[in-house]
């Protein structure tokens, strides 16, 4: 991953650095030197940080040091130009106690494949709202990640679960940036199953639908222990 | 368990006894501090603002690096 900074950061560590040269410059060194070589750890754990006030950003408080590094990750560029959506995370704040964790299997698109579901209990509901690649209400963070992974869901400490999500609604665009993101210019679609998930037919499927992906709702059907 | 913290703990594995100790103090006052480590409503609308910023300059990292470098000297 390639790193880049805003300007007004680097004035920041600016500012940091000679707030604390007026006492002692060999530790403003220290501090902004470590600033900025925890910068760099984004370089290989872009996503090291949790999911940010600011829709799209993410925050990563440098250890023992009362820093905030504000980011972001622009994962078109993570891409190439006919990526499709390989993996959603979904994080359940509060709720059932521990984070509910989910990833998708390898989508195309919005395709989940092939995963169990069962009993239907809870509504994992989430309030429409508008961003890109990630985002959080209160109760629920989305995240599209870079990797394809298994599709475990973690809800207590001593049992992993296979879960398939049996309905999700989506709402997406081009990634064409120099809209306004608000302006969603995609289509919606539906996913129902029972036995196993459907794609509703969509022609003309944009080429990039990763960056501006939103999932409005969620609705799990039911869990069950995973074989294990 | 996250991957990610399953490969920094893989990391912080490979190192000698008294760096362990040193990741492990960082790691703990991460999570003791970690509900003070939050943004002020001010710093927010500051993240806001630059990113909006239509003029927003960008740099490269060894651009920054260069100008991290010159400090203090």
């Amino acid at each position: 991953m390639k790193l880049v900074f805003d300007d007004q950061a680097i004035a920041d560590l600016e500012n940091i650095f000679n707030w604390i040269a007026q006492d002692s410059p060999a530790i403003a060194k220290t501090v902004v030197d470590r600033l900025f070589s925890s910068t760099e750890l984004l370089i290989s754990f872009p996503f090291m940080g949790h999911v940010g006030h600011d829709p799209d950003t993410f925050e990563w408080p440098v250890p023992r040091l009362p820093y905030i590094v504000v980011y972001e990750v622009d994962q078109a560029q993570e891409r190439p130009a006919r990526a499709q959506l390989n993996l959603v995370s979904i994080k359940q704040s509060h709720g059932f106690g521990n984070s509910l964790a989910v990833d998708q299997r390898p989508v195309e698109a919005f395709q989940i494949a092939d995963e169990k579901l069962f009993a239907g209990f809870f509504d994992l509901g989430v309030p429409a709202r508008d961003h890109c690649g990630g985002g959080i209400d209160h109760n629920f963070g989305f995240g599209i990640a870079a990797q394809t992974r298994d599709f475990p869901v973690q809800l207590n400490t001593f049992d992993l679960f296979s879960v398939r999500i049996d309905q999700i609604q989506v709402r997406w665009s081009t990634s064409d940036r120099r809209r306004p993101r608000r302006r969603w210019r995609g289509r919606r679609c539906f996913l129902r199953a029972r036995g196993r998930l459907r794609r509703r037919k969509v022609s003309n499927a944009p080429a990039r639908l990763v960056q501006c992906f939103h999932a409005a709702a969620f609705r799990v059907f039911g869990l069950r222990p995973r074989d294990r | 368990m996250t991957k990610l913290l399953e490969q920094a703990l893989r990391q912080v594995e490979q190192l000698p006894d008294a760096e362990q100790d040193a990741a492990a103090g960082a790691l703990l006052d991460y999570v003791k501090h970690i509900h003070d480590m939050r943004l002020t409503d001010a710093q927010v609308a500051e993240v806001r603002r630059r990113r909006a910023d239509p003029n927003r300059k960008l740099l490269s990292h060894e651009e920054a690096r260069e100008r991290i470098a010159r400090l203090g000297s």
